[in-house]
């Protein structure tokens, strides 16, 4: 690496040199560092350490960075049905500290609707746009888009498997808040489980014949089997299959530290 | 290639309409991609008061959504803008009652604790990071979070921070030169 010296008289004080020479400013390297562009194994050795620092800063999300997000979503809804209401001044604190309050309270009497009965469960229903299922199957661990392309499997909106689970997760989740549920909550729930049900008139037979889906879904036969699923470490995150689309299951849910990159 | 920074990619137009459009699930995407470079941003930009400076950030951008136009890279400098702006009049408002909001709001405060605590266990490397840069000056650290949390280039960072672009970069530089020195002479392992 250029850049020869590092002319600070701090550097003076401590026993031990410094491992490698630090380029001056202007240096093209830290303009590949900002970009993400300059890995640690490629860095000079006086760089890298400032690039296993910016690695570490990219590094994937922890669970503790994504627990508000039943808060958040919860604010989209309230901001979706009051959005007629006169926007409130940013200047008031306490209108701001009960809804987040409120957000939590919510949270906590449908948490597991918010992320798995709900969101996760009209992804798995197949129930979104194309591009937005995708996004959901990358991130949220539902099941990828259904291509036009697919020759084989026309007609099906989802598989027989991912259909099950959705649906005892929808039936569930509305079963719950019937009875502990915000009129909003119940309301979105059951807004899920008819778009999943294909209507309103069809919720109650579509729930009778729900049973819980089990730990595993390979015991059920299914046409849809192929080759493909012993390339999956985990078929549970992964209900349809989807063959020849998806060879690694990347966007797993709980995005778990798995070190710099 | 950031894991965190603009992982949505081409796809981002159609995730923001549909999230413009009421989907939850979209929104979910837009939230998953961006709050946890916010929380790191504002680790540094709101010191103690990340989550709830986040959720306020939040706030207003969920009331604003539908009236947003811009790519990915406009919603992420907009995303940051607001986060700023908020963490600026946290620090105003902390300044001006600096024992009433402590005093009055025991209940919001404790979560933040058990969530920073979660961070530091569940992350030390982000954690170490995340502390080795807020030890910069101020301008030098908020330009490398910016860049590199953001994705935005100087630039927009430049707009950002109501400075040139030549003074962004140049504070960019610096504070990577002055953190490879700390780094080095610490004998840090991250």
């Amino acid at each position: 690496m250029t850049g020869g010296g590092v002319s600070d008289g701090d550097m003076a004080i401590f026993p031990w040199p410094a491992r490698g020479d630090v380029p001056p400013a202007g240096d093209p390297a830290y303009d590949a560092l900002l970009t993400g562009k300059l890995l640690p194994e490629d860095a000079a050795e006086g760089l890298r350490p400032v690039a296993e620092a910016i690695a570490a800063l990219n590094a994937a999300a922890s669970a503790s960075e994504l627990a508000a997000a039943a808060s958040a979503l919860a604010e989209f809804r309230r901001a979706a049905g009051l959005s007629a209401e006169p926007a409130r001044s940013p200047r008031r604190r306490h209108p701001m500290l009960k809804s987040l309050l409120s957000a939590k309270l919510a949270a906590a009497a449908a948490a597991a609707v918010v992320s798995v009965g709900g969101v996760a469960a009209a992804a798995y229903a197949g129930a979104l746009p194309a591009s937005v299922q995708k996004i959901a199957h990358d991130t949220l661990g539902a099941p990828a888009p259904h291509s036009s392309a697919r020759p084989s499997h026309p007609t099906t909106p989802a598989g027989p498997d991912a259909a099950g689970r959705a649906a005892y997760g929808l039936c569930t989740a509305y079963a719950h808040l019937k009875t502990d549920g915000s009129a909003r909550q119940k309301a979105v729930a059951f807004r899920n489980l008819a778009t999943a049900a294909g209507g309103a008139a069809n919720v109650a037979a579509y729930c009778a014949k729900v049973a819980h889906p089990g730990p595993t879904l390979s015991g059920k036969p299914s046409s849809r089997a192929t080759g493909k699923s012993t390339s999956h470490p985990n078929p549970t995150t992964h209900p349809t299959g989807e063959p020849a689309r998806h060879p690694n299951p990347t966007g797993r849910p709980t995005a778990k530290p798995t070190g710099a990159r | 290639m950031p894991i965190l920074a603009c992982v949505i990619g081409e796809e981002f137009a159609a995730v923001l309409a549909a999230a413009q459009d009421g989907s939850e699930v979209a929104f979910s995407v837009l939230w998953r991609d961006a709050n946890p470079a916010l929380l790191r941003y504002l680790r540094v930009a709101a010191p103690d008061a990340g989550e709830d400076v986040a959720a306020e950030t939040w706030v207003q951008v969920v009331r604003g959504l539908t009236g947003f136009r811009g790519d990915e890279r406009a919603w992420r400098s907009w995303l940051f803008t607001t986060a700023r702006r908020r963490a600026m009049d946290e620090s105003r408002r902390r300044s001006r009652h600096p024992v009433a909001s402590l005093a009055e709001l025991p209940a919001a405060w404790e979560p933040r604790t058990e969530d920073a605590a979660g961070l530091a266990m569940e992350n030390l490397g982000t954690a170490a990071a995340i502390a080795a840069i807020s030890a910069l000056p101020p301008l030098q650290a908020e330009v490398i979070l910016l860049r590199v949390l953001a994705g935005l280039d100087t630039e927009a960072v430049a707009r950002m921070v109501g400075r040139s672009p030549g003074a962004v970069r140049v504070a960019a530089h610096r504070g990577l030169r002055r953190l490879a020195q700390t780094l080095d002479t610490a004998g840090v392992t991250l």
